[in-house]
């Protein structure tokens, strides 16, 4: 699989909303599952806050618990007459975070 | 006849006593379709009112969904019909079940809290919103673990509260 | 003539038992819906991921000879144009003297042609590179010929792959995927495999990462309690040029996204 962190951004205008699509490679660990082979939890990590930025100022917040599934996809909209550069943070509990950008 | 012997009668009371039994056959096929109606559009969703929300016990100390509700001010929410909760009836896969709230423009909304009733963690997501989104549209994929109502508040900016919620039933599949 | 007397509860007792033979069981919902499996479907999909990851792989200098993929397989190299070429697959290649494969073919041109070492047929740089090469035929129409004499040997040992019963529970390919195709499976429905070749390789919901369709046949077989062929083996090419040759004249839309 690809590596964590990945991410694709793709938008859609339709009449005069932009669809903005977006998908990262993460694993999204509960940390309720049991590892099949060590038999022990695997510690909880997923993503926890998305940040959607529009020309650089901040459109839209998330707050997530762990039940977004593996490989998080989440879509929304923008007014079309106003998105220009798009830009999607993510971070998950460790602290990393992943940015990723597109022009519409 | 039937005088002397109580336990078997004439023909002609045979007779009457099969009629009757005969016109209950209408009513029970009655009785049966107005049961039968619809099995999955259980719709029905415990009273907006905080008492009677079902306490969902958890395993592991994370809110339970009467907490996890008060805390994002479900209480004195009205279901409506505003709010488009598009989720399947039926979940293929319940590692991925797909959710899409649409609670029309995002100038008068100022968050949506999506609540997956029978998880560990009822609360699933938050989005604020602001006007520059256009419309207050989310689709996600999310995880569930067992069948149980998806449930979408909406917090406009004028206070009122509206929600939408509806059944999902999680499969095991078929093989693998 | 004396007949019994019909009590009140003998009359309630005769109402239950025409409830329960009488009137039809409830419609129960059989299965996901149409609507409900595209919204499913629906979105990005992560194989596409594994899409650029190939590309990346393809364009890498690799090996002893200095040279990457993208060196010879160009409109005007030696190698050509991959586009649409893995539409063809799997078929007899002359140079090999083989039927070949995607996967074996891309090992084969690794060995001899950028003297690398060969990938791992159940790794991920595998599937990776093959779900690139499958996708420069997106929008092309799968086109298996069976014309050359191992081809045809190749198909035949396929069709008894696909037939034979085997394993503890006695289960071919064939009585899911032909037989009882169209039923129901604990509401996930059985598919017939006219189509199948044409989208994979596919991202797996359920394991979260991408398949080539030889895993997927592993995968399936160790469900159905059957023993694992071994990828690139003559068996398993038999059977990908027979499940591939149900799906001619389908579009290719390579990756897809499955259960």
């Amino acid at each position: 699989m690809a590596a964590i962190g990945k991410s694709i951004i793709s938008t859609k205008t339709r009449g005069d909303l932009v669809y903005v699509r977006t998908i990262l490679i993460h694993p999204q660990h509960t940390g309720r599952a049991k590892d099949k082979k060590t038999k022990r939890l695997i510690p909880e990590l997923y993503v926890n806050r998305i940040t959607v930025k529009n020309g650089g100022k901040v459109v839209t917040t998330m707050n997530a618990g762990a039940a977004l599934s593996q490989n998080p996809y989440i879509e929304i909209t923008l007014s079309a007459s106003k998105a220009s550069r798009i830009q999607v943070t993510w971070r998950d509990t460790s602290g990393k975070s992943w940015n990723n950008s597109k022009s519409v | 006849m039937s005088k002397e012997n109580e336990k078997t009668i004439g023909r002609r009371e045979f007779l009457s006593s099969a009629a009757v039994l005969t016109a209950t056959i209408p009513l029970a096929l009655t009785l049966t379709k107005s049961l039968g109606a619809s099995p999955l559009k259980s719709d029905r969703m415990p009273g907006a009112s905080a008492s009677a929300i079902r306490n969902v016990p958890v395993d592991s100390g994370v809110g339970t969904l009467e907490e996890e509700l008060a805390k994002a001010g479900f209480k004195g929410a009205t279901k409506s019909r505003q709010v488009k909760l598009r989720v399947p009836t039926i979940a293929e896969n319940g590692a991925i079940v797909p959710v899409q709230v649409d609670a029309g423009p995002a100038s008068k909304v100022k968050k949506i809290s999506i609540f997956i009733d029978k998880n560990p963690t009822p609360l699933a997501i938050t989005i604020n919103y602001k006007p520059d989104n256009g419309k207050a549209y989310f689709n996600a994929r999310m995880r569930m673990k067992k069948t149980s109502n998806v449930r979408a508040l909406v917090v406009m900016k004028n206070g009122s509260k509206l929600y939408n919620s509806k059944l999902v039933k999680v499969t095991i599949g078929g093989c693998g | 003539m004396k007949y019994p007397k019909l009590t009140l509860g003998m009359i309630f007792l005769g109402v239950l038992i025409i409830i329960a033979f009488v009137v039809p069981p409830l419609p129960a919902q059989k299965g996901i819906s149409k609507k409900d499996l595209a919204q499913t479907k629906g979105g990005l999909n992560p194989g596409e991921l594994d899409k650029e990851g190939g590309k990346d792989l393809f364009n890498k200098v690799d090996g002893k000879a200095k040279k990457s993929c993208a060196s010879c397989h160009t409109k005007s190299g030696p190698g050509k144009s991959l586009k649409g070429k893995a539409a063809t697959y799997p078929k007899y290649v002359g140079m090999t003297k083989k039927v070949q494969s995607l996967q074996t073919m891309i090992n084969y041109c690794r060995v001899n042609a950028l003297k690398a070492k060969k990938y791992n047929l159940k790794k991920d740089k595998m599937m990776q590179m093959v779900t690139y090469i499958k996708s420069l035929s997106n929008g092309k129409r799968v086109n298996v010929k069976v014309k050359h004499p191992k081809e045809k040997a190749a198909l035949k040992l396929g069709e008894i792959v696909f037939k034979q019963r085997r394993g503890q529970r006695n289960l071919s390919c064939e009585i899911c995927h032909v037989k009882e195709a169209k039923k129901y499976l604990r509401m996930q429905i059985l598919k017939k495999l006219k189509g199948a070749s044409a989208h994979w390789p596919d991202y797996r919901t359920k394991k979260g990462k991408t398949f080539t369709i030889e895993r997927r046949f592993q995968q399936c077989m160790k469900n159905a309690r059957m023993s694992i062929l071994k990828i690139g083996s003559p068996a398993m090419i038999g059977l990908e040029l027979y499940v591939t040759k149900l799906a001619n004249g389908k579009k290719i839309k390579a990756p897809g996204m499955v259960r």
